[in-house]
């Protein structure tokens, strides 16, 4: 039995107070020690409402990214209970909206912050390292909360957080969103790294399947059997030599311009840099037939937001080791 | 006149089955270039036509498409089966790319080693019926409408109705305990594109056999 609260009305009536700038608004409920999206209490674990189930399977209703807010429509008595049952156990409520870039004020609660992405995934950088790239390309703080045990993995599981049981996991936008690469075309679009158009847009989706393909080889090999991680890295560099370095060195050698797409920084020129970082972690002369990724290395290390998240002390991971390798196998127990 | 898509794959499902029934379901009528040989596939990619020397590759809109994935964005954005904004998309692609670690799982089975077959079709049975159909399921109860994401058909549920005609293949009894994903196959099954698909003589392709294996053994190099 859902529990009403006053929040009916106080959803609608931020609902409708919202300005046709505002980029989303989100309820995250706080309370110490208790995350909503973490530590649903028993009593309440058997409800759908109020977990993490539906708030990733529908789009939190009140927030209307990208489409004109429509402020006549008031939210219907599910989406209010919807958010209202998320609440329910907490002691405090911050009501989050953000304007992009900004931080606004809502009147009727104290020390509001804008609500960062947070991340959920093991301290290392397999498949959310890409994630953190593009965040910290687009100058996003972000939080991070890292899986150390199994049972910390099983929770997130038993809330409902997970669509199908697995990290990645990112709270963005009022969204549970997990799969990658979902999380990163969300991502990408979100910060306009998605080029100008349809046809850009379908370059940067190849050119990055390309990079992402060649960088799974690498993000596997610390988990096979001594004699396959030997093979995988040598076809590693074969295939980045052979198959994917030359590529994007004729993109740019065709077109001239600084960037892989459009003449403009995209999600594109990110991955490819990264993906030339971790191969150079294998072969530090792999670029030496490659002048224009040389250059183009340089290029995009000294944008002010890729050049602070390469320095020491940033949210960058460390490549793996056998910690981290151990790590994750007694976690996802394979 | 416009040119139709041309689909360069050999003449299997594969990774291009997805892209067939995108297409089609959109009402598109494509043309498919079938590798025959390890020549083909040489001439392909000597002429420059595959970026990452691989099919498929889908020529459309005066472009040499690579990347599957990339491909398939490319027509849902086209042909308006992506959703209507950037959240929608965001789910779209959340529920779609689980699929597609299902439907690999079962694309891959015919080249496992005959040893080893029994394990992994228990792993994709448990898998399909603990991790991925209760997803799906779960999503349609919760919204309880036609179709997967924003009440509209996506891509989402096109490619959802191919898995499960895909899973049914493997096990049909695999589905058993899902009633609206019963219902969602049957009601897709029924939109006038996708029922000329579902019907022979249409570009569907059949299960893979060991002569595709051998085939694709041959014209692959593996």
């Amino acid at each position: 039995m859902l529990p009403r609260l006053i929040s009916n009305s106080w959803a609608q009536g931020v609902f409708l107070a919202h300005p046709p700038n505002v980029l989303l608004l989100q309820a995250k409920a706080t309370a110490p020690g208790l995350d909503m999206t973490f530590g649903t209490p028993a009593a309440f674990q058997a409800e759908d409402h109020g977990d993490c189930s539906l708030r990733q399977l529908k789009p939190h209703s009140l927030s209307q990214a990208m489409a004109p807010p429509d402020a006549s429509k008031a939210p219907t008595e599910l989406q209010c209970r919807m958010l209202c049952a998320s609440w329910y156990f907490s002691c405090s409520l911050e009501a989050h909206i953000v304007v992009f870039g900004e931080r606004v004020k809502e009147n009727s609660e104290p020390g509001i912050m804008a609500a960062k992405p947070k991340l959920y995934y093991f301290h290392g950088r397999g498949r959310m390292e890409s994630i953190r790239w593009l965040l910290a390309a687009a100058g996003v703080e972000f939080e991070e909360e890292f899986l150390e045990t199994r049972e910390q993995y099983e929770k997130l599981q038993k809330d409902g957080c997970l669509l199908f049981g697995q990290v990645p996991l990112v709270e963005v936008d009022g969204m549970m969103l997990t799969q990658t690469r979902a999380i990163l075309s969300y991502l990408a679009a979100k910060f306009n790294f998605y080029g100008k158009d349809l046809k850009e847009r379908v370059r940067i989706d190849m050119y990055v399947d390309g990079t992402l393909d060649l960088m799974a080889m690498i993000m596997l090999a610390p988990f096979q059997r001594p004699e396959e991680k030997q093979e995988t890295l040598a076809s590693v560099i074969q295939k980045a030599k052979a198959r994917y370095f030359p590529v994007f060195e004729k993109i740019l050698k065709d077109h001239g311009e600084d960037f892989l797409v459009g003449n403009k920084f995209s999600w594109a020129d990110i991955q490819m840099l990264e993906a030339i970082l971790m191969v150079e972690e294998l072969n530090a002369s792999v670029l030496s037939d490659f002048p224009l990724l040389k250059a183009f290395k340089t290029r995009i290390s000294n944008i002010p937001t890729i050049k602070k998240f390469l320095q020491p002390g940033s949210q960058r991971k460390p490549p793996p080791d056998a910690h981290y390798v151990d790590l994750v196998s007694n976690i996802l127990q394979f | 006149m416009a040119g139709k898509p041309k689909l360069h794959y050999f003449n299997a499902r594969g990774r291009m089955e997805p892209i067939r029934w995108l297409l089609a379901a959109a009402g598109v009528e494509f043309e498919e270039q079938f590798l025959e040989s390890a020549e083909d596939l040489e001439k392909l990619k000597n002429d420059g036509y595959l970026m990452f020397q691989q099919v498929p590759m889908v020529e459309i809109d005066g472009m040499k498409l690579v990347q599957s994935r990339a491909i398939l964005n490319y027509i849902a954005s086209k042909y308006d089966l992506y959703g209507k904004d950037l959240k929608e998309r965001a789910l779209i692609d959340m529920y779609t790319e689980g699929m597609a670690d299902l439907y690999e799982m079962i694309l891959l089975l015919p080249l496992c080693r005959p040893e080893e077959k029994d394990t992994k079709i228990a792993l994709i049975q448990e898998k399909t019926k603990n991790r991925y159909f209760p997803a799906f399921e779960k999503v349609l109860k919760s919204h309880e409408q036609d179709y997967l994401v924003g009440n509209k058909l996506s891509r989402a549920d096109i490619q959802l109705v191919e898995l499960l005609y895909f899973v049914e293949e493997l096990d049909p009894s695999l589905i058993s305990s899902f009633p609206l994903l019963q219902a969602l196959k049957t009601r897709i099954s029924n939109l006038p594109t996708l029922k000329k698909f579902l019907q022979p003589g249409s570009p569907r392709k059949p299960p893979t056999n060991a002569k595709s294996v051998e085939e694709a053994r041959k014209i692959f190099k593996f």
